[in-house]
């Protein structure tokens, strides 16, 4: 070997040695970190940023009211998620995330599913720094006791595992229903706040400074509130936080541990106050309670599922089940249910790998520890312990899963040295093939069909998907198509209310009113508790009264409606179609009282207040009705109908500048759509501004060509 | 200082120490195993024949006289069942059950209990044995004094097996001695063995040898599980022992081959039934759950014996469909669970290091690999079945055992005393689920509450209310039955005879036409298929219509080819109408290839004794009274010959071998004065009235003694 300059030269395989090392030191970087968890995490669900608004979105984000104007925030937590079901979820800050993006994205689909995705991601990266800095309190052997600086450097094991766990769980296609479904935002939001405010406590805990330090546990503890309004998981989280306090982190006193649990408890009464502050819904399930030998079998299928869902993450979908109330029904039925009794096996094996792993001794044997109570602890309240609305959902995994990857991630950490080489090519491929699996998943959402037909082939087929793919055959004109789903759904379950009732629906487009009519009025026949298991019962009574007026029974019509409003106190689609029969049949004074009622006691509800509005005019109340349209514009910053209405009122009264001008305000609001140029137009004639109301007109032109260009298109 | 058991028997005090010492007598031990073996099965010795018994014991031809042995050797164990089991062993038994007990059943239970306690016997000696191998290979010797010794670890282990209530099917069921009877021969064929080995060559090891071959072929003659046992005798011998040099063992490796060899020849000797049971068709998923289910199934039964019953079952009640019904079957799903416990113990158990670790293997694989055959990897006629334990139990005892070498010193009285409790337990359960099988109804009624609610027990229980002449309430059940099951012949045939008997002719008819015409595809699952047939032949032939009931005999004559009971109805309809030389070419054919059916011989006789042809029929009477030892008609039938041929003396001696052989029955003395009346001797002839009246003033004070067990 000869040296030809000052340096020696190297072999191959130790330039590659020193490729290798440079390229280790890279990504212990924090920053680039931060920055793959980010690419990998937006990356892997791409695919549902196009997607639309689906099923439950419809009524979290597209129909509700509350989240039309940010002077709702407060409103919000008046009132339950679901404006108008009887489920009880309490998440307030789920309808103010809402609130910003109907702020910045008005309608548009691609912003809310953006929103979901940040809250994911920032979820990710909050899961990555919190392991950072909880991983070396409980495992201190791992630590490099030379080195003082930050903890990724004194241990960089350690800091790599946090790094691998937090990129298995930003990729990993089990949360795909919290994170490519607009609704299901509520998981990503309580981790989101839940791990910031964990953070927040452990960086108030390093800062000397007074003003500071109380700043950060103040911020910490409005962060806990903030987890528990937009998830009940929040206090899951609390708990595990506790958990980790007392029995983990050696580092802080008895008496801060206690005021933190102090602190703790009352955050959670502070909640529950909150919580006290909707009318209350009474329980609306109606099935039997399973006896504690079910609920046992189910907990173990639970835990089966589950175990297996992060291991191999096929068959993804919504509607999952673990109860197979077909299996008895006969043999065939018994054999091909089978599967299920697997799954209490596997959750038996899933229990017992977690009792072993965490009891085995090793350096890691605390961050198993960790893992497997952090799983099984956050495992319990879905476990089928408590009656919830599904025995199985993916995206109640998004939680647990942490401690299974801590779990992993302690068992990675006993490895030799050779086996965690071996291990390294062997996470990335799996990081890689979760990301690829993820980004297929995340396809199933880009269209309402693909959905409901993704879901239905991969085994989600309640009646609830088959309703929702029938209502989308309807509305695409495939009547027949639908009815004959339809009639399959009734067939199987002929206590479906919504089944019965978009039946009819169809039926009744389809000119066989006679038996429409006779399903709808089955269907507006419900018991309560049919009422307070499915939603939207009353549109039944609803459609029926519709067709008692269609054929000129508006006496009927009235009655119907009188008793669903008995039925469904508080629904507007009831009271506005009452309050139009009488408008038209008796005049705007009998329809004002209900009107008003509903007014009074649902001030943000723009509609009625629009609707009221107009009745004030109708009846000749010009400062009552303007009085009511200016309350409604301020209730939807995004809503032209009350500016228009208030500019008509002002061309009524020849205040033509201020019509104008109100005019304007509503065309920024809707400066794609035709009418309000049509009004503005009308304005500038009046105003005498004809060039300005040539160019409007010349506007409305262009925008009727797009229109039917892309209807063309379409 | 190491502490011995004479030291701890010394601390104990003298009576203690009197006592342990006597309890190791080996004498003792096998007193306390047969009086405590015997003692749990009292209760089913006052029991009647039931179910199979009657179609193995009170109506089996093949059982009714020794000159039949071999004849056994030719035939399945059902004479008239489509199913596959070959067991001449059983049959033999109850052929020396017949010649001694004649048709008291006490006599059966108590070979039954015999044969039971006699396997008990023999297990304690060869777990002493295979236990002392082990521990003579302990490493650490000095472990031995502080622990329990292997002869008390196998007696306390034999008596838990001996008076374990989950054999009682095998033991208080007369039908269910095959396991008995295997255990038996397998174990003495296997100790035979070790025994031989310990001699000198000589003679008498060659004989003894040989014995021990002829045991483990009496043992696959007596049930399948022979070969079972063969396989662990096999696997201690090549796996666990280490005395006999590789060429020993592979000789007697060699010897059974050819055993089994034999076997086989043997098994080729009855005619092959064309059909089996319709194939489960179960996925490998299910056969899957299925195996776990019975394994865990088996683990509660051995551990906790409740709910026992014969109709056991691991599959889902189909009694009870619906959406909701699943939380009730639930119960199922726990078995799965118990199932991976039990396998998981085992497994974890074989392998945790420990002075008995090699005991623990050697009961795990033996009761895995006895449990696999009954698991549902292969189909059977059952999913489980308790007296499938009887062997694989066995393989717990040992593993138990195995576990008690590994017992620390400390918790030695703990486990004596947990011992005591459990045999004292599992005793007072075997006494109680003995007393099941009192009679037919306590059976049945006792089935379905301990959950074997099937739809035999059910018709069961329907042709019990029939028979008391209930068929309301007969009529019922079957209607239940059906409803559940609604393509059940037996169920079916069995209403339809209710519905006959309460006078509904005409619905009674039409259900005897829809059994007869779906039991020929049916007959591979369940027996007695071919009664619909029958039943509707007898109800035509009660109508006057001949033509159509030699057509519905004819028929079934294809489908149930060689079956006594049409062949005697189609002869009896011939001998009515075209005369005795009509029905003598059907009988004869039938007696020609059943040359062991006393009740066709008998038959054939009497069409020749009709035709005249008094030689011929002489020497069938003579052929059918071999036959059978306890009956008397072939012999009257002999007598009734010799009279007409005027040799009284020779009828006179017949007809008092008529009387010896049913000396309870008051026609045979009438035949015996009838004849002695005849050869003038009045004084004798009068004596033999005398025992007709004092029979018949029996009769009226015990009304029941006349009616007999095999009523039904």
């Amino acid at each position: 070997m000869t040296a030809t300059g000052s340096t020696p030269d190297r072999t191959a395989p130790e330039r590659l040695r020193s490729g290798w090392r440079s390229a280790v030191a890279w990504t212990e970087r924090q920053w680039l970190r931060c920055l793959l968890l980010v690419l990998l995490g937006a990356g892997a669900r791409l695919p549902a940023l196009q997607g639309p608004l689906l099923w439950d979105d419809h009524y979290l984000a597209r129909d509700n009211p509350f989240i039309k104007s940010p002077l709702l925030v407060l409103e919000a937590f008046r009132h339950y998620l679901f404006p108008d079901s009887f489920a009880g979820h309490y998440r307030p800050v789920q309808t103010i995330s809402y609130v910003f993006d109907y702020l910045i994205w008005n309608t548009d689909a691609y912003g809310y599913h953006l929103s979901n995705l940040f809250w994911h991601v920032g979820s990710g990266l909050l899961l990555y720094l919190l392991l950072q800095r909880l991983l070396p309190l409980i495992a201190p052997r791992f630590l490099d006791q030379k080195k003082t600086a930050r903890p990724e450097q004194r241990a960089p094991a350690l800091s790599g595992a946090a790094f691998v766990i937090a990129l298995l769980w930003i990729v990993h296609p089990v949360h795909s229903a919290a994170v490519d479904y607009v609704s299901g935002r509520a998981d990503s939001l309580a981790f989101f706040f839940a791990s910031g405010g964990w953070l927040l406590y452990l960086r108030a805990r390093e800062i000397s400074r007074n003003v500071f330090r109380r700043s950060c546990h103040i911020l910490a503890a409005l962060s806990g509130l903030l987890a528990l309004c937009a998830r009940e998981t929040g206090f899951v989280w609390m708990i595990v936080f506790l958990l980790f306090l007392f029995i983990f982190d050696r580092k802080p006193t008895l008496r801060a541990k206690l005021i933190v649990l102090s602190c703790c408890l009352a955050l959670a009464g502070a909640y529950g106050t909150l919580r006290s502050l909707p009318e209350y819904r009474p329980g609306h399930d109606i099935r039997t309670a399973p006896t504690a030998a079910a609920k046992g079998v189910l907990m173990l299928r639970a835990l089966g599922d589950y175990g297996r869902l992060v291991i191999w993450p096929a068959n993804l979908h919504m509607e999952r089940d673990v109860v197979d109330g077909d299996s008895l029904r006969d043999t065939s039925h018994w054999r091909q249910s089978v599967r299920l009794e697997y799954l209490s096996i596997a959750g038996l094996a899933v229990a017992a790998i977690l009792f072993f792993g965490a009891s085995r001794k090793g350096a890691a044997q605390p961050v198993r520890i960790l893992g497997a109570g952090w799983f099984l602890i956050t495992y319990l309240p879905i476990s089928n312990l408590f009656s919830l609305n599904a025995t199985v959902a993916e995206h109640w995994l998004y939680l647990p899963s942490v401690g299974f990857f801590i779990f992993a991630a302690g068992c990675y950490l006993e490895f030799p040295p050779f086996g965690r080489k071996i291990a390294l090519p062997i996470v990335c491929a799996v990081v890689l093939g979760l990301g690829i699996r993820s980004f297929d998943r995340s396809g199933d959402w880009v269209t309402e069909e693909t959905f409901y037909r993704q879901t239905l082939l991969a085994g989600g087929s309640s009646p609830r998907m088959c309703v929702n793919l029938a209502a989308i055959y309807s509305k695409r004109g495939e009547t027949a198509k639908a009815e004959s789903l339809l009639r399959k759904v009734l067939q199987a379950d002929p206590t479906y209310l919504v089944a019965r009732n978009n039946l009819a629906a169809i039926l009744s487009g389809s000119g066989k009113t006679a038996e429409a009519e006779q399903i709808f009025d089955s269907a507006s026949k419900t018991t309560r508790e049919e009422r307070a298991t499915y939603p939207r019962t009353w549109s039944a009574a609803l459609n029926l009264a519709h067709l008692a007026h269609a054929r000129q029974d508006d006496q009927s019509a009235l009655a119907i409606i009188d008793k669903a409003r008995h039925d469904f106190p508080g629904t507007w689609n009831l009271v506005s179609f009452q309050a139009e029969l009488l408008r038209r049949t008796q005049g705007p004074e009998a329809a004002l009282p209900i009107v008003e009622e509903f007014v009074e006691d649902h001030s943000w509800h723009c509609e009625a207040l629009i609707a009221l509005g107009r009745l004030y005019w109708e009846k000749g109340d010009a400062a009552g009705a303007e009085k009511a349209f200016r309350h409604a514009s301020r209730l939807d910053v995004h809503d032209a109908e009350a500016l228009s209405a208030l500019a008509l009122l002002r061309v009524q009264q020849n205040r033509l500048e201020d019509a104008f001008q109100m005019q304007r305000r509503a065309v920024s609001r809707q400066p794609d759509e035709i009418r309000p140029y049509l009004l503005l137009t009308d304005i500038l004639q009046k105003m005498g501004r004809t060039a300005e109301a040539q160019a409007a007109i010349v506007r409305v032109s262009k925008m009727k060509a797009i229109a039917e260009a892309s209807a063309a298109l379409n | 200082m190491k502490t011995t058991q004479s030291d701890i028997k010394a601390a104990a005090g003298p009576s203690w120490s009197k006592l342990t010492v006597y309890a190791e007598r080996g004498w003792v031990r096998c007193f306390v195993l047969v009086l405590l073996g015997a003692g749990v099965h009292l209760p089913s010795l006052t029991g009647e024949l039931l179910w199979d018994d009657i179609h193995l014991v009170s109506e089996n031809p093949l059982i009714r006289s020794p000159a039949l042995i071999l004849e056994a050797f030719r035939h399945y164990l059902f004479p008239d069942v489509y199913s596959g089991h070959y067991r001449p062993i059983q049959t033999i038994s109850y052929i020396f059950d017949y010649l001694i007990w004649n048709k008291d059943p006490y006599g059966y239970h108590l070979s039954n209990v015999l044969w039971h306690v006699s396997s008990g016997v023999l297990l304690y000696q060869l777990l002493r044995r295979v236990l002392g191998s082990f521990a003579e290979r302990w490493p650490d010797q000095s472990l031995l004094p502080g622990r329990i010794s292997s002869s008390s670890a196998a007696f306390v282990l034999a008596l838990l097996w001996v008076v374990h209530p989950v054999h009682s099917a095998a033991v208080d069921y007369v039908s269910g001695r095959a396991d008995s009877l295997a255990f038996f021969f397998a174990s003495a064929g296997w100790l035979l063995y070790l025994r031989a080995r310990d001699l000198s060559p000589s003679w008498i090891r060659r004989g003894l040898y040989f014995l021990a071959a002829l045991s483990g072929l009496f043992s696959l003659c007596s049930r399948e599980s022979g070969a079972l046992w063969m396989l662990m005798f096999l696997l201690y011998l090549f796996a666990f022992e280490r005395k006999p040099p590789l060429r020993a063992k592979f000789l007697v490796l060699g010897v059974c081959l050819v055993v089994v060899a034999l076997y086989g020849g043997l098994r080729q000797l009855p005619e092959r039934h064309s059909e089996e049971g319709d194939p489960a068709n179960w996925k490998p998923a299910m056969r899957g759950i299925l195996m776990l289910r019975a394994l865990g199934d088996y683990g509660r039964l051995m551990v906790f014996p409740s709910h026992l019953h014969v109709e056991r079952t691991v599959l889902q009640p189909a009694s009870a469909p619906g959406p909701a019904s699943w939380r009730n079957a639930v119960a199922a799903e726990y078995l799965s669970l118990g199932g991976v416990f039990v396998l998981g113990a085992l497994v974890f158990g074989a392998f945790r290091k420990g002075a008995g670790r090699r005991t623990r293997l050697f009961g795990a694989s033996w009761f895995l690999l006895t449990y696999l055959p009954v698991s549902n990897l292969f189909d059977l006629n059952a999913t489980v079945a308790e007296h499938w334990l009887y062997l694989p139990s066995v393989g717990l005892c040992i593993f138990l055992a195995g576990v008690l070498f590994d017992l620390p010193r400390r918790h030695l009285r703990s486990a004596v005393a947990v011992a005591c409790v459990a045999v004292a337990g599992l005793s007072v359960r075997s006494a109680i689920r003995s007393s099941d099988w009192m009679d037919p109804e306590t059976f049945f009624r006792r089935t379905f509450a301990a959950g074997g609610s099937s739809s035999r027990i059910g018709v069961n229980l329907g042709v019990i209310y029939a028979l008391r002449g209930e068929h309301a309430k007969a009529e019922a059940i079957l209607r239940k039955v059906l409803q559940a099951f609604p393509d059940y012949p037996l169920a079916r045939n069995n209403l339809a005879i209710a519905l006959s008997r309460q006078g509904k002719t005409k619905e009674a008819e039409a259900m005897f036409e829809t059994a007869s015409t779906s039991a020929a595809p049916a007959k591979g699952g369940y027996p007695r298929t071919w009664e619909a047939a029958r039943n509707v032949a007898r109800l035509r032939h009660k109508e006057k219509d001949d033509v159509a009931a030699f057509a519905i005999l004819e028929r079934a004559r294809v489908d149930y080819p060689g079956n006594w009971e049409l062949i005697s109805l189609q002869a009896q309809m011939i001998r009515e109408i075209e005369g005795p030389a009509g029905a003598l070419p059907v009988v004869q054919d039938f007696v020609r290839g059943h040359r062991w059916h006393a009740g066709a011989s008998i038959t054939l006789g009497g069409l020749f004794l009709e035709l005249g042809d008094l030689p011929r029929a002489e020497e069938t009477f003579r052929h059918a009274s071999r036959l059978d030892v306890h009956d008397a008609e072939a012999l009257n039938l002999m007598a009734l010959v010799s009279v007409r041929q005027n040799k009284f003396e020779e009828a006179c001696k017949i007809q008092r071998r008529a009387v010896a052989r049913e000396p309870d029955q008051p026609r045979q003395y009438l035949l015996l004065s009838d004849i002695l009346s005849k050869m003038g001797r009045g004084d004798e002839a009068r004596a033999a009235l005398a025992q007709v009246e004092h029979l018949q003033a029996i009769v009226k004070t015990h009304p029941a003694a006349s009616a007999g067990t095999f009523a039904n």
